[in-house]
């Protein structure tokens, strides 16, 4: 018997659709897996179920709104499966709901691509196009988390740029920290623009009422021109307890991607250029990645392994 | 009790970032006493407006929406400094929020987090738990600290809400706000008078009144309140207020919660609850200042 035991059974009756409608229907014999002595289980019996339900469903629609800032185009895109906004509500959980707030976008973003079902899609390009976006706007919710509670500990990070003086093409090169890539199949403004008909807030409202049509999908995505987006979390907002974190982000040619597997710490710009020569890539390319890199280490995207 | 405090008189809980402008509505004749806000805890991003509000002679109360003044996950240390510093920055002679679950385990943040506010259990232990959370507040901060009994969808607990909020007043030397509407919403959720209990409650504790927009919906068990400020005050609110006024003598502020509402709605409401005071309250100085602007 304790205390304890009964704010859990209260935060799994809210956020736990099973258990939720388990009690509906059983009353307090649904709490049968909490340890819950006769007087504490009482407690539980003046919950009336209509009222339960609606405060749940009224909640969620509330915490998606919030989410909905954070994961635009992964709500809007999965909106045009088929059941797509009731299969994004599934997703709240109380698992979910104890993580600290600022986890829980990518979190959601996590479980959402890992749950995704791929015959929910036309046809296995859109749903990897789909999958793609959600795991980009996912890792930018993961560096504004981890970039979060670096302040909230106490470290912030050194935003100065390398210097680049001299020599930098022979020092190892590697990422910055709380820098995420991910590939998406058109520019993520462009995504946006076609994708998402409202902003922040008032953009799931607005899909739980009108989904997009999956038609949608079919057409705009059809032709990608894919981007590789590279973000970096950033102290917008300094605060003890509560500081605003945004990205400031680049968007490269795919082509870039596979570049970015060695740039890990252990190779400089001269071996990785050297590395693409033997491959048999050709001055002019040499030139525009050694350009793209220095823009990325002058951006504060790379740093150099001093 | 809390004779220190200053009577407020009639305003208006708004927000700082929207219309209608808390500045131009207070300069109206007829316009609020004093601003509300439901504010961040860094008093930096709204002191800019607080200052603007205060310059026209315009008190401030800070209403919160990330404190847990109940349950067994404590408020850290740090937000509770910086809400310190907040109400010290803008002037707020006491500090008011609802008592109910902001946040969840070791973690910290709004109540927006969970949708909003998730209710106390209505229990010992529960009171238990919120005596501790409201001590844990009141060391901290530099001015009184009143809680507010949360709006309820449902009811978890056996305990009756004056008994709860009367006995946690009494412990803690807490103030009370009362929201008609959650005291509404309160009735239709556990089907109780929410008077059953007055004998017991410490009248003198209640500071603070508020009044608000909502609605009511039909559920399959009866009809459930929904406290929905940006709509028209409910007949059945009103009739909450005619009822409590006449017991609350200790009232230094009364409070329209009227974030989206049009500016015409605010200055006739606030007409009407002048009135109101005018005739059925019974604390004097909250009387001479209604009257002061009807």
């Amino acid at each position: 018997m304790s205390f304890y035991e009964q704010e859990r059974a209260l935060l799994d009756l809210l956020f736990n659709p099973a258990l939720r409608d388990a009690f509906c229907s059983q009353s307090t014999e649904a709490l049968g897996a909490y340890d819950l002595t006769a007087s504490e289980l009482a407690d539980f019996a003046t919950i009336r179920p209509d009222a339960l339900k609606m405060d749940a469903a009224m909640r969620i629609r509330l915490i998606l709104s919030h989410l909905g800032k954070h994961l635009p185009l992964s709500l809007s895109l999965v909106s045009a499966t088929d059941n797509g906004t009731a299969f994004i509500e599934s997703l709240i959980s109380s698992h979910l709901m104890q993580a600290k707030p600022h986890d829980r976008p990518a979190f959601f973003a996590d479980e959402l691509a890992r749950r995704l079902p791929a015959d929910a899609f036309s046809n296995d390009e859109i749903y990897q196009q789909v999958l793609a976006v959600i795991q980009a706007e996912g890792a930018l919710c993961l560096t504004a988390a981890q970039l979060k509670q670096a302040v909230l500990n106490g470290e912030e990070p050194d935003m100065t740029p390398p210097d680049l003086s001299k020599h930098w093409v022979e020092k190892p090169i590697t990422l910055a920290p709380h820098v995420s890539l991910g590939v998406l199949p058109l520019p993520y403004l462009q995504l946006k623009k076609a994708f998402c008909p409202k902003p922040g807030t008032e953009l799931w409202p607005h899909l739980k009422q009108m989904p997009l049509p999956k038609s949608l999908l079919e057409n705009r995505l059809a032709s990608p021109d894919p981007r590789l987006l590279v973000a970096r979390a950033r102290i917008s907002e300094h605060s003890r307890c509560d500081p605003v974190i945004d990205h400031f982000t680049a968007e490269l040619a795919q082509g870039f991607a596979p570049i970015f597997q060695h740039i890990n710490g252990s190779m400089s710009v001269n071996a990785l250029l050297a590395q693409l020569k033997h491959a048999g890539a050709h001055d002019g390319l040499l030139q525009s990645v050694q350009t793209g890199l220095l823009q990325l280490l002058e951006s504060g995207f790379l740093e150099l392994d001093e | 009790m809390f004779s220190t405090l200053p009577t407020l008189g009639i305003g208006a809980s708004l927000s700082l970032a929207a219309e209608p402008n808390p500045v131009t509505l207070a300069q109206q004749a007829g316009g609020p006493d004093f601003i509300e806000y439901a504010g961040l805890v860094d008093a930096e991003r709204i002191l800019p407006e607080v200052q603007r509000i205060r310059a026209s002679n315009t008190p401030v109360l800070f209403h919160p929406s990330y404190i847990n003044f109940c349950g067994s996950f404590p408020n850290l240390p740090a937000w509770l400094e910086t809400t310190a510093r907040h109400i010290e920055a803008v002037g707020s002679p006491w500090f008011a929020q609802d008592c109910a679950y902001c946040f969840w385990n070791e973690g910290f943040g709004y109540s927006s987090q969970f949708g909003y506010f998730i209710p106390p259990l209505f229990n010992q232990a529960s009171l238990e738990q919120a005596i501790q959370r409201v001590r844990e507040v009141q060391a901290l901060v530099p001015v009184p600290v009143a809680i507010e009994p949360p709006p309820l969808t449902f009811v978890a607990g056996n305990m009756h809400l004056l008994a709860f909020f009367g006995e946690l007043a009494k412990q803690t030397g807490c103030g009370i706000l009362l929201d008609m509407g959650h005291l509404l919403s309160y009735q239709m959720a556990s089907g109780r008078s929410v008077f059953e209990s007055i004998e017991d409650f410490p009248l003198e504790h209640v500071i603070e009144v508020h009044i608000a927009g909502g609605k009511i919906k039909p559920g399959d068990d009866g009809p459930v309140y929904i406290d929905a400020h940006e709509n028209p005050i409910v007949d059945e609110v009103w009739q909450m207020l005619d009822a409590w006024l006449p017991r609350l003598n200790n009232i230094k502020a009364l409070c329209y919660e009227c974030e989206g509402a049009d500016e015409t709605t605010v200055l006739e409401t606030l007409a009407r609850l002048r009135r109101l005071v005018g005739s059925k309250s019974t604390s004097a100085s909250l009387v001479a200042k209604a009257e002061k602007k009807l």
